[in-house]
């Protein structure tokens, strides 16, 4: 498939950004270092391009009604400005994508993983029979930026108002700025205070230069994927095609925070229920800090000589290997050490469980 | 085996034709009525029965009458349930409308959700 582009490509070009190709996309790896961008997040704001998620719109009356029977969390009765993380999960219980849901009011926006829109529209069409559901992919038309970190409600207080600033988490609102009609969702992504801004792909350089220039004094800076991804493997944040796909279950990739255990009947509810009912979830998966030499996805991870698990995602920082890895349940306690396999001297450490959105109901 | 449920259809039981024109008199409708059956997303397994008594079909329904009661199926439902038996079961352990349906190869625990 053709690597695609961001709607912000010449900007970040004209910025410095190094590119690199990430989840099929052309994105900027880095702007200037990935510290300096790991530092923006963590203790000041940072503005990044995730047009790479997909974002479908779905209309009709009954939108809210088929997602709930589609997937584990509690939609149907989201209210306008209200958002919900949720998993469709096919009759086995397994994982066909992690997703938000929100009602925008004239429209229920689905963002999906990068690799997953199309298939995840396919999903909802194959079962609509005779509801009143239309589903239009409008990742191409839309970008959508993303403000991360401590100071990033300040800045959406100057630039977009103080109403905008003071959303509770997986909340959203409409906003506007010198004539260009945004959304404002704060879903804290990565579980770091911050804001997604859904904005038209003709709009979206506008808003971006606007940004930066509005977030100077705030020091805010333009952050590419590097310093993302490291979020990601510290924070346990799965993604799809690495930890998220048809060869788990929701329980064991961390996302029992995104499943209703109350609200009735969902494909594969029978399953996870099950699964949860009689703990019979036989992995989990886990941050690991990994100690010696290079560390790789798909790398074994050994107990005694005996298989316990795999890594899924890698990446160093600072000469610090971190990754995301399934363990199998009884080797996940918090500082147990597992040998690489093939990896003299390299060992793993559990560092934390993945609970992107917490431990869940109860 | 060899069966004697004639296939690419759906048919309905005399006690089921019944009981559904019980049902349409106790709703108010009027003859000839129909009786819309179908399938929706969700349920455990994947597909969920729809049944519904109404005056009129769609204009893209497909329209079976048998026992003198019209059945109701829009398209991409049809597909699902081609073969279809609708009877019906009463008494205390009775659980009303029942589907028998040859396409689904898998049903959930409570019998209302199925997977082809």
């Amino acid at each position: 498939m053709r690597v695609q582009r961001s709607p912000l490509h010449a900007i970040q070009e004209e910025l410095g950004a190094s590119f690199e190709e990430w989840y099929g996309w052309d994105l900027p790896a880095w702007y200037g270092t990935g510290e300096q961008e790991y530092a923006a997040i963590q203790g000041g704001a940072a503005l990044v391009d995730r047009s790479y998620l997909g974002r479908l719109q779905a209309t009709g009356k009954d939108v809210l009604d088929l997602l709930n029977r589609l997937s584990t969390n509690r939609v149907v009765d989201l209210l306008s400005g209200e958002a919900v993380p949720t998993v469709l999960t096919t009759e086995r219980g397994r994982i066909i994508d992690l997703v938000s849901v929100a009602n925008l009011g004239d429209s229920i926006l689905v963002v999906t993983s990068p690799q997953t829109r199309g298939q995840v529209a396919q999903w909802i069409d194959r079962y609509t029979f005779l509801e009143e559901v239309a589903v239009e992919d409008v990742t191409p038309d839309t970008a959508l930026l993303t403000l991360l970190g401590p100071g990033s409600p300040e800045l959406v207080q100057g630039v977009l108002g103080a109403g905008a600033a003071a959303l509770a988490p997986w909340r959203s609102t409409p906003a506007l700025l010198d004539g260009l009609s945004l959304q404002v969702l704060r879903t804290d992504p990565l579980g770091v205070l911050g804001y997604d801004l859904l904005v038209g792909a003709e709009e979206a350089e506008r808003l971006f230069r606007h940004l930066l220039e509005a977030g100077e004094p705030l020091g805010l800076r333009p952050v590419g994927m590097v310093a993302l991804e490291l979020l990601r493997l510290r924070r346990g944040w799965p993604v799809h095609g690495k930890e998220l796909g048809e060869a788990y279950n929701p329980l064991e990739a961390g996302l029992k925070g995104a499943i209703s255990f109350t609200k009735g009947c969902y494909i594969g509810q029978e399953v996870v229920a099950r699964l949860d009912t009689y703990q019979k979830v036989q992995r989990q998966l886990v941050v690991l800090a990994f100690d010696g030499s290079a560390v790789q996805e798909g790398d074994r991870l050994l107990q005694e000589d005996r298989e316990a698990g795999r890594v899924t995602s890698a990446a160093r920082y600072q000469g610090q290997s971190i990754g995301l890895g399934y363990i199998r349940l009884g080797a996940t306690a918090l500082g147990n050490r597992l040998a690489v396999s093939g990896r003299e001297g390299t060992t793993a450490k559990v560092v934390a469980l993945a609970q992107p959105f917490g431990p869940g109901e109860e | 085996m060899t069966t004697a449920v004639p296939l690419y259809t759906i048919n309905i039981t005399e006690k089921a034709a019944e009981k559904a024109k019980y049902f349409a008199q106790k709703e108010g409708l009027t003859e000839p009525f129909g009786l819309r059956v179908g399938v929706k997303g969700g349920g455990c397994s994947g597909l969920t029965y729809v049944l519904d008594l109404m005056q009129e079909p769609g204009p893209n329904d497909k329209v079976i009458e048998e026992h003198g009661v019209r059945l109701f199926v829009d398209k991409k439902s049809y597909v699902f349930l081609a073969g279809t038996i609708l009877d019906f079961s009463d008494g205390l352990n009775g659980k009303g409308f029942e589907f028998h349906n040859p396409n689904a190869k898998k049903t959930c625990g409570c019998g209302v959700s199925f997977s082809v």
